[in-house]
């Protein structure tokens, strides 16, 4: 940067502070060569310094300097800060001043010691629990909560429907398995409760076939106990003794027992013995008279109540239709 | 950090940031306040916050809610500050705890924190400095001045004693 009428007095200024570059003094000097004004402004300005005092020296300065030099190596020495150098300043400063002994012991004291007894009160309240992402938004909040209490429920309510329903049966079928277990006692003989007996402990198949006798076997399937039943099927599979398999229609029994009121319970008996009848039918044959089939052995599972039907009296195809077993079947009597 | 990394910092940290604060304002609820105001801002921040750096962090805000704490109450602090530089009194003091915390109330605000950083937490200078906001040179000053007014102090006691 040049030197210009605009700048000049710093320059100047730097030049009596002795603080220019030599080449800048040069350009100092040739700038006033060139400007007769400005170099008697710069005597007259040269004229205006202090002259030099003798200076005058303060020992005691020198001794408070000495007491914080020496204390700062304390503090250094305490604060793990000091380097080679200083180290054996600070030993040979206290060999010559063992004062500075108790000094160090006094810098010792000045360290802090944390007060572990002072501890945060609750730190629970500072904590901060993990919450499923979704627990965030209060209208999922909500929503989940909803749903959770609709699935609550419907459960209780499907659950106290269906105890109704049983219960309800249960009373019924009690009731009427009475009068038709005391008429399936005067109705069968001795012989023909052994054969049923025999047919209970023993492959049913195979004895009936030795009997040559119409079988027609049907299994109960999936019946679960009370209260946690639902609807269902019994799978009837007819066969006969000539191996012809026919297939049934299922019979949903429970669910039939369901729908029908407490004051049509006959209509059970007949429903059971019409449907029976209908397949024994296709079997054997409507004209076929000489034939009279046993139904033995339909355990009703779901109530754990025995429902015995006896014989068909319209039709005379059926003599005994009983629900005490695993299992049932048409014999030829 | 996460959530569980976070209530590790509580485990780790609310105790020694309550030391510091507490030691230095005296007050155990302003104490509490701000130790839970230096959390709360930390949980705000949770994902800017690396784990390595929670424990600075930490002190750094609860220095500076300290200070804005000084600050509110700085009336009732310049008239406390007077009574106790002007007029020293010698009580009668059961053990050196006792004479440092009470030497400790000498100091200034920077002096005192930084004191405390330096012995109770072991920070260094650059650490201090983070905290406080102070360079380093100045963060040594303070230490050494405030280590000669401890001296002083405990001195003068062990002299009457």
């Amino acid at each position: 940067m040049s030197i210009n009428r605009n700048n000049y007095e710093t320059y100047l200024i730097d030049y009596l502070d002795g603080t220019l570059h030599p080449y800048e003094v040069t350009e100092v000097l040739l700038f006033l060569d060139q400007h007769a004004d400005i170099k008697a402004e710069f005597f007259e300005m040269n004229n205006v310094l202090l002259p030099k005092t003798k200076a005058h020296f303060n020992s005691s300065i020198l001794l408070k300097s000495v007491q914080d030099r020496n204390e700062l190596l304390l503090v250094k020495e305490i604060e793990s800060d000091l380097s080679n150098i200083e180290t054996t300043e600070l030993q040979a400063a206290i060999k010559q001043n063992p004062n500075l002994i108790s000094e160090q012991k006094l810098f010792t004291l000045t360290i802090q010691q944390p007060d572990y007894s002072l501890i945060y009160p609750n730190k629970t309240e500072l904590k901060k629990q993990i919450l499923p992402i979704f627990w965030f938004t209060p209208f999922l909040r909500i929503a989940s909560v909803i749903v959770f209490l609709s699935v609550i429920g419907v459960i209780y309510y499907k659950n106290t429907q269906q105890h109704q329903h049983i219960v309800y049966n249960n009373q019924n079928i009690n009731k009427k398995t009475n009068t038709l277990k005391a008429f399936e006692q005067t109705k069968l003989t001795s012989n023909q409760t052994k054969e049923i007996g025999a047919q209970k402990n023993n492959n049913t198949k195979t004895y009936l076939e030795k009997n040559k006798e119409v079988i027609i076997n049907a299994i109960i399937v999936n019946v679960e106990k009370v209260p946690t039943i639902k609807p269902h099927l019994i799978n009837m599979n007819f066969s006969t003794n000539t191996n012809q398999p026919l297939n049934a229609p299922i019979l949903n029994y429970v669910k039939q027992i369901k729908v029908v009121e407490p004051d049509q319970f006959e209509d059970i008996k007949s429903l059971l013995a019409r449907k029976v009848r209908q397949n024994t039918n296709k079997l054997i044959g409507e004209s076929d008279t000489n034939r009279q089939i046993t139904i033995v052995g339909l355990i009703n599972k779901t109530t754990g109540v025995d429902l015995k039907i006896d014989n068909d009296t319209t039709s005379g195809r059926i003599n005994h239709f009983e629900l005490a077993a695993l299992d049932f079947f048409w014999s030829k009597k | 950090m996460t959530v569980n990394e976070y209530n590790n910092c509580v485990n780790q940290y609310a105790d020694g940031v309550f030391r510091f604060i507490l030691k230095n304002i005296k007050d155990e609820d302003k104490a509490k306040d701000i130790v839970q105001d230096a959390f709360e801002k930390l949980w705000i921040k949770l994902s800017d916050i690396d784990a390595a750096t929670v424990k600075s962090y930490l002190f750094t805000i609860a220095y500076n809610g300290m200070v804005d704490a000084i600050r509110r109450d700085k009336f009732v602090g310049d008239i406390e500050s007077v009574k106790d530089n002007n007029f020293i009194t010698f009580n009668n003091y059961n053990d050196l705890k006792e004479i440092l915390n009470e030497a400790l109330s000498k100091l200034n605000d920077i002096q005192r924190a930084v004191i405390l950083l330096r012995d109770y937490e072991g920070y260094n200078y650059n650490e201090i400095g983070k905290i406080t906001g102070l360079s380093e040179s100045q963060v040594k000053v303070y230490i050494y001045r405030a280590r000669v007014i401890l001296k002083e102090y405990i001195g003068n006691l062990y002299r009457v004693i």
